[in-house]
């Protein structure tokens, strides 16, 4: 939106990160000054350092790409959109690859010391009292990564400009922690380094509105709601001597429900039974057929499930 | 092809899921509901991604 007056700027220079408190209802924005900069990115419930940005269940919700209009989410057992993605003129971003980190450069490179994001972004949230444990996989920003149809995972080289942005609503209090990815001697910001412009706005009401809801769901637990919720403070783990597992929804009792199948219906379900599977076992052939049958009609990838790719519109 | 009786073994969990679609109307009865489910799925066709 133009006009509108940023409450913080900040320019990382190459090498750096930022821990930046961004408050429910501002707007982070993360620009290339002269482009070709990947961002490695995390983020933390301000108030609960234990909630942080969790690449494998936004990656579960929104692919290996989350761009526009998606949302960042923080691990289990809290599970909430943490951000939003607001804008993305670019729109290639990655949540594949973990942080580059000292071990890759050594081991590949025969640096005893390279600029590295797990290091860069160690060092930037000390300043809140963080360790080098508290880093977790990040939201790779402007990072071009692809898919091999053998499974295998590549980066490419990427054609962010200057100018290009990417902006985050926070929907909680968090701490934002941004770097310029320490990769020189990689395709990930086309063997360069280069600065990264930061600023914080004010969302407006009509920003604000247009974020798209996220239910609020019991399972959406808070340490209030944990057996064991104090942090621990000793680095041995210790057998807890009074333990008494409390598995949920045990024991998983079982019913039998018969169902009678005419000719026709016998033919149907031969032909859906997925032999190579299940064999001649006719019973999980059947819960098979069920329970995809009811993927296909009821789950909503909208309420943050993963998305099934025959999912009917 | 003769008809046959099929026995589908649930647990709790997964009965209920099936239990509120019926309640949802998606059947009369959980019997029904899994008719349905077979009426209303394609087989699986050659070149289609599966579990490997």
């Amino acid at each position: 939106m133009s006009g509108r007056k940023p409450v913080f700027e900040w320019t990382m220079e190459p090498g750096t990160g930022k821990a930046l408190e961004v408050r429910r209802g501002q707007i982070l924005r993360i620009e290339q000054v002269l482009g070709a900069q990947c961002v490695d990115f995390n983020c933390f419930n301000l108030h609960d350092y234990k909630e942080f940005m969790h690449c494998g269940r936004t990656r579960t919700v929104h692919g290996f790409n989350p761009g526009k209009g998606t949302f960042l989410w923080s691990a289990p057992p809290r599970e909430r959109a943490m951000m939003y993605i607001a804008e993305d003129t670019y729109g290639r971003n990655d949540v594949l690859f973990p942080r580059c980190s000292a071990y890759l450069y050594e081991s590949a490179y025969g640096f005893h010391t390279h600029t590295n994001c797990h290091d860069i972004q160690s060092e930037a949230q000390r300043e809140y009292g963080l360790t080098p444990d508290d880093v977790h996989d990040s939201f790779n920003m402007f990072m071009c990564t692809e898919v091999t149809l053998e499974g295998s995972a590549t980066i490419t080289r990427q054609q962010s400009r200057s100018g290009d942005y990417i902006e985050l609503i926070a929907l909680m209090d968090v701490l934002a922690v941004p770097n310029v990815c320490g990769a020189d001697v990689m395709r990930t910001s086309n063997f360069g380094l280069k600065p990264i412009k930061l600023q914080i706005f004010d969302a407006t009401d009509e920003e604000m509105a247009a974020v798209p809801e996220t239910p609020t769901l019991r399972s959406q637990r808070t340490p209030k709601d944990f057996v064991n919720s104090k942090i621990k403070a000793t680095r041995e783990l210790v057998q807890d001597a009074a333990y008494v597992p409390k598995f949920a929804n045990l024991p998983l009792d079982e019913t039998t429900v018969e169902v009678s199948l005419d000719a026709n219906e016998a033919a149907k379900f031969e032909a859906l039974a997925r032999r190579t599977i299940y064999g001649a076992d006719d019973a999980s052939a059947l819960r098979d057929i069920v329970f995809s049958w009811w993927e296909n009609r009821y789950l909503n990838s909208a309420s943050g499930a993963p998305r099934i790719s025959s999912l009917e519109p | 092809m003769t008809g046959k009786t099929l026995k589908l073994w649930l647990n709790h969990q997964q009965r209920a899921l099936l239990d509120r679609a019926v309640a949802d109307g998606a059947a009369p009865s959980i019997e029904a509901l899994i008719k349905r489910a077979i009426a209303e799925s394609q087989p699986v066709s050659a070149g289609q991604s599966e579990v490997k």
